[in-house]
């Protein structure tokens, strides 16, 4: 092993250092964590103008950001013999999105696309031609593909080309030449990744909190695109995945449910090596006594993906049988998510018990959220591995929960685990709960201890300095189960 | 913990969608068939469906785990589950709400653009007392060479200034472009008068009445542009009420032509301070609109907009219309109005029209299996406005024709007709990105006929070039976008 300071570029969407909580949380603790690395941080963002939210510690040596939308990246479309090159390798790659029997071609057009790109073209003056545009129009309408019985008209290939072209804004960034890139999400963040392992043989290191590409499928439901449009632009997230479970020499989900994407997606199980979130137990001590009146308390950002319609119903299940108890709802409302706080509200009315559902809003010190109820409480659909989960068993509390992402492998034997979305079931572990304080307490007191043996800040820290230094040291190489033996500590 | 970000700005995805209609209460043991259950719950998503994974991201997303759907389809896990679904169902194509045509705008709001493109011509009767004066050089009517060089400095300059405050409004720059429009207006009025005064000195024979006149006709079009951008026609037609119905008075013989000059500068001076006080109103609401609840600037992350150069065209294009128009109006040695006014109102039908031909692109886009279906569809539109826009002028030329002059209309059109089709054409163009090409045609043009060549000439080649140009430049679908 070589002693030399390591090199890691981060790369990021959406989050880190420009958005608070979940995924930049962890960015946080991990640049906090390891002072002796030099990080980079390559962000992609929206406009491009969007302003640090985080103080920046000193080994974060550069921070830049490829915006997605912004200014149309200057640059003129290839002419001529140019173009016709240029697009041909276009058509190969769209091919790629259509159809299964084309999969293969997708990885070298990217590159090609990569490519040209990084040395003086305009991808965007290219894709947004009259040429690119044809080419997906008569391409996609052919008999063999699925699109043609869609009936795809001029206006989807519009669309679909806009929304490629902006997916692919990426490609232009310089991507790092050396130390290790590291995705911190799936999606267009590999982009520079794929290309810096690629062009300059940088190991890349892929760290999956959500499934970005579960998370695309959902979100384009209720897209206002038509099929074809939806066909493409999944079909590019899907071999996006693909290609960077694929390439990824390590790639470190933060649960196991995970891996079923990413095995599925095309993931040598060998490669995937599960790292859990961690806390910081100093921050995190035991809470203390609980309150009087039995209370069940819940803190998170107020979004439907945490379906509190589903804790709302079943507290008024158990309200029926404790009349005095209250739930308290600790967090902000999101920009745009007001609508769906009126509709709780409106639920809470409805099922009686107005009065005894509480939200606290945005709270700074978050252990006393925790520390409000009896039981803490969490009801969401999807969850990669909540750190209000392990925050709270951190503080000694008894917890029930959704069985979705990694909240079972959290919670272990520590916490009740119910089925999501079905009120009766929460209801029920809950009340059994608040009903029986030595069980109550005994659980809390493992949770604790299964934190501090499993889930602290230091040891994922720990874990990933490892995986730094074993990236580094063996350059190019793609890391085999042989490679790193050293990291079984990690929770594979 | 996810982090995305949507493709496109402004685009709005839901994470979650609905959940699927759950046929059977949750628990109650296994059903006699599974896979017809979890067809009739998952078969809608499955049917949409691009591929299996969709499917299993619905399922999970549902809240079903891959115990559920052990216990209750009798299935591996969610991707099993998914796989056969999306096989064993037939693909749907639901379409998404159609979406509205962003180019609808009442026939009504058109008109009364017109209405205001063309009534500030009214003053020119009431101006009377301030023009008189020794005819200019070529016998045409004193103070014309320094009202047209004004006019023609205002008019190109208003159309660069809208095109940048445009640009401002679309990116929601709303206290950028007011700052925009209030500085450019002011600078649009000295420039006029700027034009004026050399006009004036270097011929020496025109007097202060002249000079003021055309004072007041720049700062009036540089409110005139302020209300028009911002959307405050009625505002605008208020204002031009007391010149307006002067001047008509004036024209009809109901106020005598030995009306008092006080009288008739109160009109003009009533309307210009009226426009001036609307505009400076309208910029005052539009710079409060862009700011935040807090009183905080909300636009300070503004995108910088291109370079001053890429609203040269529209004003060059703003200075070739004003020539072209005027060009029929300072015919040989009289001012012959008819046809000025007849162009000059139908501009509110024009962009009607303009209005129309997008619409009807808006329906191709979504219509066109192929770019070359498109591209037909973009040329029927296109002639279909065009004839729109020649009916529209024919009618406005023979009415205003027969009653202003009583001429008849046969040659009148000869000019007019070629003339319109240029300007429509170039119009479309340059509402459609194409600023350069419209610029460029019509700038030659309005120098030939500066230098004499007869109008129905340089209308009738201008608009075969533009018209040629727009069939092959509009049937790109990329131009669009």
């Amino acid at each position: 092993m070589t002693n030399g300071s390591v090199e890691v570029t981060l790369l990021t969407e959406g989050t880190y250092p420009y958005v608070h909580g979940g995924v930049s949380v962890w960015c946080d603790q991990l640049v906090r964590g390891m002072p002796e690395v030099d990080f980079h941080v390559l962000g992609i963002t929206g406009s491009g103008r969007e302003s640090q939210v985080w103080e920046l510690p000193p080994q974060v040596r550069s921070v830049s950001s490829t915006p997605l939308w912004g200014r149309t990246p200057p640059g003129a479309a290839p002419r001529g013999r140019g173009l016709r090159r240029f697009l041909a390798g276009y058509e190969r790659f769209l091919l790629s999105l259509l159809d299964a029997d084309f999969e293969r071609y997708f990885a070298d057009e990217l590159y090609e696309l990569a490519e040209f790109a990084l040395t003086g073209g305009s991808l965007t003056a290219a894709l947004r031609s009259e040429g690119a545009l044809r080419s997906l129009q008569s391409l996609w309408s052919r008999p063999f593909l699925a699109t043609h019985a869609a009936r795809p008209t001029v206006q989807d290939a519009l669309q679909a080309t806009d929304l490629l072209e902006h997916a692919l804004r990426p490609l232009a960034v310089q991507p790092p030449a050396r130390g290790v890139a590291h995705a911190v999400t799936g999606g267009l963040a590999v982009l520079p990744g794929l290309s810096a392992r690629r062009f300059h043989g940088v190991p890349l290191l892929l760290s999956e909190h959500g499934i970005y590409l579960r998370e695309r499928y959902l979100s384009y439901r209720t897209a206002p695109y038509r099929w074809p449009v939806k066909a493409l632009i999944l079909g590019f997230f899907r071999m996006l995945a693909g290609e960077g479970y694929r390439s990824a020499d390590l790639i470190t989900p933060c649960n196991r449910y995970n891996r079923r994407w990413e095995e599925r997606g095309g993931c040598d199980p060998e490669r995937i090596r599960t790292v859990y979130n961690g806390v910081d137990p100093g921050l995190f001590p035991y809470a203390g006594p609980e309150p009087e009146t039995p209370t069940l308390s819940w803190a998170g950002r107020i979004d439907p993906i945490k379906d509190l319609e589903t804790l709302i119903r079943a507290f008024a299940l158990v309200r029926a049988e404790l009349p005095e108890a209250r739930l308290r709802l600790f967090g902000a409302v999101p920009a745009g998510g007001e609508g769906y706080r009126e509709r709780l509200d409106r639920l809470a009315a409805e099922l009686g018990v107005g009065a005894a559902v509480v939200f606290e809003g945005r709270i700074d010190t978050v252990r006393h959220a925790y520390a409000a109820g009896n039981v803490v409480m969490l009801s969401s659909i999807s969850e990669g591995f909540p750190f209000s989960l392990i925050e709270a068993m951190a503080c000694g509390r008894a917890t029930v929960s959704t069985d979705v992402g990694g909240v079972g492998e959290a919670v272990g034997d520590t916490g009740l685990v119910v089925p999501p979305r079905e009120p009766e079931a929460m209801a029920r572990a809950t009340l059994g709960l608040l009903r029986d304080p030595a069980r109550r307490q005994a659980l809390g007191r493992a949770a604790r201890d299964r934190v501090l043996d499993q889930f602290t800040l230091e040891r994922t820290v720990g874990t990933f300095r490892h995986l730094y230094q074993a990236l580094v040291d063996r350059p190019g190489a793609s890391c085999g189960a042989a490679a790193l033996p050293a990291l079984a500590g990690c929770g594979a | 913990m996810s982090a995305t970000l949507e493709l496109l700005p402004g685009l709005r995805l839901s994470p979650l969608p609905p959940p699927s209609p759950s046929v059977r209460p949750a628990g109650a043991g296994l059903p006699a068939d599974p896979a017809e259950e979890a067809a009739a719950r998952f078969s809608g998503i499955a049917a949409a469906a691009v591929h299996p994974f969709e499917v299993a991201a619905a399922i999970e997303a549902d809240g079903v785990t891959d115990r559920q759907v052990q216990r209750d389809y009798g299935r591996l896990d969610a991707f099993e589950l998914a796989e056969e679904l999306y096989a064993d169902t037939p693909r749907d194509y639901p379409e998404p709400e159609p979406a509205p045509s962003p180019w609808s705008a009442p026939l009504s709001a058109s008109l009364l653009r017109g209405l205001v493109y063309a009534l500030p011509g009214l003053a020119f009767p009431i101006g009377r007392p301030f023009l008189r004066g020794p005819a200019d050089v070529g016998g045409l009517p004193h103070g014309t060479y320094a009202l047209s060089a004004s006019l023609l400095l205002c008019w190109a300059w208003n159309q660069g200034l809208a095109h940048r405050a445009h640009l401002w409004l679309g990116r929601g720059g709303r206290r950028s472009a007011a700052r925009c429009l209030g500085l450019g207006g002011g600078l649009g009025a000295l420039l006029g008068l700027a034009g004026a005064l050399a006009v004036a000195l270097g011929t020496g024979r025109d007097s202060g009445g002249v000079l003021l006149f055309c004072a007041g006709q720049s700062l009036y079009m540089g409110a005139s542009c302020v209300l028009l951008v911002l959307g405050g026609e009625t505002a605008l037609l208020g204002a031009l009420a007391p010149a307006a119905l002067g001047g008509a008075a004036s024209l009809l013989g109901l106020l005598p032509r030995t009306a008092p000059p006080p009288l008739l500068l109160g009109l003009l001076l009533t309307t210009l301070s009226l426009a001036v006080l609307q505009a400076n109103r309208a910029l005052r609401r539009c710079a409060d609109a862009g700011r935040g609840p807090d009183g905080e600037p909300a636009d300070q992350r503004d995108e910088p907009l291109p370079p001053f150069r890429s609203s040269l065209p529209h004003a060059l294009f703003g200075l070739a219309m004003a020539l072209l128009t005027l060009g029929t109006a300072l015919r040989g040695r009289h001012v012959d109005v008819a046809p000025t006014v007849a162009l000059t109102l139908s501009m509110g039908p024009a962009e009607w029209l303009l209005y129309g031909y997008r619409r009807r692109i808006h329906h191709a886009l979504r219509a066109a299996a192929s770019s070359r279906g498109f591209a037909l569809r973009s040329v029927q539109s296109l002639l279909l406005g065009l004839a729109g826009y020649l009916g529209v002028l024919t009618l406005l030329g023979t009415v205003l024709g027969l009653l202003l002059v009583g001429l008849p209309f046969g040659p009148q059109l000869a000019g007019l007709l070629p003339l319109g089709a240029a300007v429509w054409t170039a119009l479309l163009l340059q509402a459609l990105g194409s600023a350069w090409l419209a610029a460029g045609i019509c700038a030659p043009a309005a120098a030939a006929t500066v230098a004499g060549v007869g109008e129905t000439t340089v209308g009738a080649v201008a608009a075969a070039v533009l018209l040629l140009c727009a069939c092959a430049t509009l049937g790109r679908v990329t131009v669009h976008r």
